[in-house]
């Protein structure tokens, strides 16, 4: 028996699919059968940030109509077999699913594999309810903005009050040089308002844009910090004791060697 | 800094037996009318009380108290609709009494009024027996007038009538979250973060940190205080004031405990050193 998690944020672009292919990904290289659900419908895109767009055939809707076994419509990933993914209806709406049909599909898929991770849409409306009805625990992923952290505290309290209690936290997009000349959060702040369990802290990274482009989640680039934070997060979501390393602003001695952050 | 709006004179020209009173409860209010007086006398006299309390009320429940008396029909549908459209109260019929929980004498004690709260008992609605459970409550008031100059700028906390009804929350409330709570004074345990707001008929105060919105009395009480561990508020407000913060916004400060209150139709942040 698995566990359900949907990683929400209330707020859009603040690396939600990212998160969910990388953290999906570095679950599976750590030998678990993951399973990867986009409940972004209608605007599905965990397929092709994980480049498996040309192999979907089913989607959660056709299970859901009962017009294909769940089994079928999991899309096997391309490097990890031990990775599937559950993809969105592109041309159905997110009212045309209903929260309990949702959690079926998951507590379904839960007893077949460790890990269901969820990939929220954005907002507060019915498609993070789809999404969150068969959570048991919840990953809010938020930047260090004022705005992101303000929609990042009202699912916080949404999920809450739906007695999700397992509720911890990735600050994505961390840029240490912003911090340090004011113009970001730092994770205290963000802390100070949320309140809940830090799992990691995922630096800025320019490259994410073209390893969702090209569909090779950014896990795979052994030289990234990025991709090391997601590793990090990965194995403490397992239940590892990973230490949060803190992420040190950079002088103009290590940027000449192109080294962005200054690691522990 | 503080803006002050529209001072209200009803506040203090309060008439000494009053044809409608309005009255908090925990989740709701209590228009109590009197309706032996003529319905343009009570129309009058609703605007008159409505005036000024801004949109803390919008979406609150409203019961509708005519003591037992009788009124007839149509007046009451034009009281209906006066309240519905123009203050966006939902109106509910009377379900006996929204009542008072028990418990609400002793909850009290936490933290009193600063109001000399003698407010000879308005009389208003009533009659019957039947609204004793309603006597119970202490009004939230607006009868205070901002008397003497020197007395505004005295402890306010001295002369405590010392029972209120106090409601107690023991969590933080987030962004989107309310609380609401008409008949008297909220405590709250716990942070209310940006985005979320706290309504009170009577003080507030925050153990904790308040970013986000508060509103005291908002009946119309401007000699309620709004206190909190730390008050750096998005907005505060006092019966019918509004304040916000400078918008240079960031103190630096250290935090210390802050009392917010009305002085001269201005509500002023002080550090708080004891009543």
């Amino acid at each position: 028996m698995g566990k359900v998690i949907v990683i929400t944020s209330g707020k859009g672009g603040v690396g939600k699919s990212t998160s969910v292919a990388n953290i999906g990904t570095a679950l599976a290289m750590l030998g678990k059968s993951v399973v990867v659900v986009d409940a972004d419908i209608g605007l599905r895109n965990l397929d092709i940030i994980m480049g498996l767009e040309s192999r979907v055939v089913y989607n959660s809707m056709d299970v859901i109509d009962g017009s294909c076994e769940l089994e079928k419509a999991l899309v096997t990933d391309r490097r990890v077999e031990n990775l599937k993914l559950l993809a969105a209806s592109q041309r159905n709406n997110k009212t045309d699913v209903q929260p309990e049909q949702m959690k079926d599909v998951c507590l379904k898929l839960r007893e077949t594999h460790d890990y269901v991770l969820i990939d929220s849409p954005a907002g507060i409306e019915q498609g993070f309810e789809n999404a969150s009805s068969a959570a048991e625990a919840a990953l809010i992923v938020t930047t260090p903005d004022v705005s992101a952290v303000r929609d990042a505290d009202r699912i916080i309290g949404l999920l809450q009050a739906k007695e999700v209690s397992d509720l911890q936290l990735i600050i994505n997009r961390f840029a240490p040089n912003m911090v340090k000349k004011g113009d970001m959060l730092n994770q205290y702040d963000v802390l100070d308002v949320l309140s809940i369990k830090l799992i990691g802290i995922v630096p800025e990274d320019p490259s994410i844009v073209g390893s969702s482009n090209r569909g090779l989640p950014l896990i795979y680039d052994a030289t990234s910090e990025a991709a090391a934070a997601y590793k990090r997060i990965a194995r403490r979501l397992d239940g590892q004791d990973v230490p949060v390393p803190e992420f040190k602003a950079t002088g103009w001695f290590s940027n000449m060697f192109g080294k962005l952050f200054g690691l522990d | 800094m503080v803006e002050n709006r529209d001072v209200n004179d009803s506040i203090q020209a309060i008439p000494t037996h009053q044809i409608v009173e309005l009255k908090g409860f925990r989740d709701g209010l209590r228009l109590m009318i009197d309706a032996s007086a003529s319905i343009e006398e009570i129309r009058v006299s609703v605007k008159e009380r409505m005036a000024n309390l801004g949109d803390s009320l919008a979406g609150t429940s409203i019961v509708i108290d005519t003591g037992g008396q009788e009124l007839a029909t149509p007046d009451l549908e034009h009281l209906k609709s006066l309240i519905f459209e123009t203050y966006g109260l939902e109106i509910v019929t009377d379900p006996e009494s929204p009542a008072p929980t028990p418990d609400t004498q002793e909850d009290k004690q936490q933290e009193a009024k600063k109001e000399d709260l003698k407010s000879t008992k308005p009389n208003v609605a009533a009659p019957a027996d039947s609204q004793s459970d309603v006597d119970r409550i202490i009004p939230t008031k607006r009868e205070t007038k901002p008397t003497a100059k020197a007395e505004a700028t005295t402890p306010l906390l001295t002369d405590l009538p010392n029972r209120e009804a106090t409601h107690v929350i023991r969590y933080s409330l987030r962004s989107g979250q309310v609380e609401r709570f008409f008949e008297g004074t909220l405590i709250l345990f716990g942070d209310v973060n940006p985005g979320a707001e706290v309504i009170a008929g009577g003080d507030i105060v925050v153990l904790g940190r308040l970013r986000g919105l508060a509103h005291a009395g908002a009946l119309g009480n401007t000699s309620a205080i709004i206190m909190a561990m730390n008050l750096t508020p998005t907005q505060l407000r006092i019966g019918h004031l509004i304040t916000r913060p400078p918008s240079t916004g960031i103190r630096w400060s250290k935090p210390q405990p802050e009392i917010a209150r009305v002085e001269n139709d201005n509500i002023v942040v002080e550090p708080f050193n004891g009543f």
